[in-house]
């Protein structure tokens, strides 16, 4: 999986003020980068524990800018998901 | 009018009608159907049938008096709803005969991670262990649009209501309801992956999800990674495949999962359901990897909502892979009764080698229709030697190794 697909990437470049809601998979316990993200103007919603993520909200420039991170090996849009009945 | 040609429940339910009112019809002509459209003008057949001279409409109630009139017009019926309820598609798996082995699911926790649940329909009553919302982060878990009350009816309802009626697959397990999803049936991905850490931090052993989002995926986003990871914990996952068919490549994320089990639907029939989606998926990986029964099944309905097409207060019939899912995560359930030590690689090994072959391409049916008697004969077969090493007993001259003992010999050494 790519870094950041390019339809993200776009939508974060074009994006200003706008805010996005991301999962963001870090190289390492997520925990250490909360506060750094915090710092950014981005919000931590959720922790997870099964894998290393965050859920996370906050300006599509703010957000841009994890793309350069080392820390950040993939950062993918928190997609609507439904049910399955018809 | 001829009320002769009219059935006793059509004219019932003509009088009940307001003018405007449309009621879907069979009408059988003596010959041919084409009289149909001069008879109702502006109303188009909805289905013309070829192995009988009648066609399906929707018509309003002085229409029908208008057809029954008609001299070329033998009889008219109200068309009726049809169901598969869930006293047809569990014999069809074979759930009743290991019910008659004593194993109904009790001990199993399943987790059941959508909409929520009526925690006050009597079919549900004393099993229901814990719930917690992720919608709105402690807000109730309860039910606000159907979808979950009746997927963990398929699971695990009792069918106490009707004495038994709508039983689901395993009707004592205990349940673990995540709320992920809205009042409309939606949500977001970082819900689900939190109501799916939650489940497994209760200690569930199965967990159902009957949801998904954007197709075709390849198992690498966050969602399909959270649910391995689930399955690497030890707890199974059941996912629907979605209902995006019959166009390959529409399985959708969380279904393209490498290790969940990932479900299309079959009818009663055993034929595939033209909704259930189909794989590969986007990085070549055949999907599903079985199909369940899906199709107009009745399960429980949850107060005030109106989900499907309801029967009454307490059930409603529903179709999709939605439905499909918690049959399977039921028969997980009575696997895990079976055999507690099965690891979620085995207890999918053992419902595709038993499955069905429904001769459909492995991409539409995957292994096939689940045969849930088989895989518990198979998960209650006698245990393989212990040791590793010891030499293979021989076996007695005209008795051969049982097939059954063998192949689980094989899965629990691959597993």
């Amino acid at each position: 999986m790519a870094k950041v697909a390019p339809e993200l990437l776009k939508k974060l470049r074009t994006g200003g003020n706008a805010q996005v809601q991301l999962i963001v998979r870090t190289t390492d316990d997520p925990e250490q980068y909360v506060a750094l993200l915090e710092e950014r103007g981005i919000k931590v919603q959720r922790r997870f524990r099964l894998t290393r993520r965050l859920a996370i909200q906050g300006p599509a420039a703010a957000c841009l800018s994890l793309v350069n991170e080392p820390w950040v090996e993939v950062l993918e849009e928190d997609q609507p998901v439904h049910t399955w009945a018809g | 009018m001829n009320a002769e040609k009219i059935t006793t429940g059509l004219a019932q339910t003509m009088a009940a009608a307001s003018s405007e009112e449309t009621i879907p019809i069979i009408v059988k002509y003596r010959t041919g159907v084409v009289a149909a459209q001069k008879l109702v003008p502006g109303v188009s057949p909805a289905f013309r049938y070829k192995l009988v001279p009648a066609v399906a409409m929707r018509v309003k109630p002085a229409d029908i008096q208008t057809l029954s009139e008609d001299d070329s017009v033998v009889r008219i019926w109200q068309d009726l709803p049809v169901h598969t309820c869930l006293h047809e598609s569990l014999p069809l798996i074979g759930v009743p005969a290991v019910w008659a082995a004593g194993v109904r699911g009790r001990g199993v926790k399943i987790g059941i991670v959508d909409t929520g649940i009526d925690p006050d329909h009597p079919d549900f009553a004393g099993r229901i262990v814990s719930g917690a919302n992720f919608v709105r982060d402690g807000s109730s878990y309860r039910d606000d649009n159907g979808h979950g009350t009746h997927v963990a009816g398929i699971a695990a309802g009792d069918g106490s209501v009707l004495g038994g009626k709508y039983r689901g697959v395993a009707p004592e397990a205990s349940l673990y309801v995540a709320k992920v999803l809205d009042a409309g049936g939606s949500g977001m991905m970082s819900g689900v992956m939190a109501g799916i850490e939650w489940a497994v931090e209760q200690g569930v052993q199965v967990i159902n999800l009957s949801l998904g989002g954007p197709a075709p995926c390849d198992g690498t986003d966050a969602l399909s990674e959270t649910c391995d990871a689930a399955v690497a914990a030890g707890v199974v996952v059941c996912v629907a495949a979605g209902n995006l068919g019959p166009k390959a490549k529409t399985v959708g994320s969380p279904g393209c999962a490498r290790q969940v089990i990932t479900l299309g639907a079959s009818d009663k029939l055993d034929d595939i359901a033209s909704f259930s989606s189909r794989g590969p998926t986007s990085d070549g990986r055949t999907k599903p990897d079985l199909v369940f029964p899906g199709v107009d099944i009745v399960a429980p309905r949850a107060r005030g909502t109106t989900m499907g097409y309801p029967l009454d207060d307490y059930y409603t019939t529903a179709s999709g892979t939605s439905m499909a899912t918690p049959h399977a995560t039921g028969a997980v359930a009575l696997l895990l009764q079976t055999d507690p030590t099965l690891t979620p690689t085995q207890v999918k090994d053992l419902l595709m080698q038993t499955a069905k072959d429904l001769g459909f391409e492995a991409n539409t049916q995957g292994a096939g229709r689940a045969d849930v008697h088989q895989a518990y004969l198979l998960a209650s077969a006698p245990p393989p030697p212990e040791e590793p090493g010891e030499p293979e007993p021989p076996q007695p001259p005209g008795e051969p190794e049982g097939c059954w003992q063998a192949i689980k010999r094989a899965l629990r050494m691959g597993g």
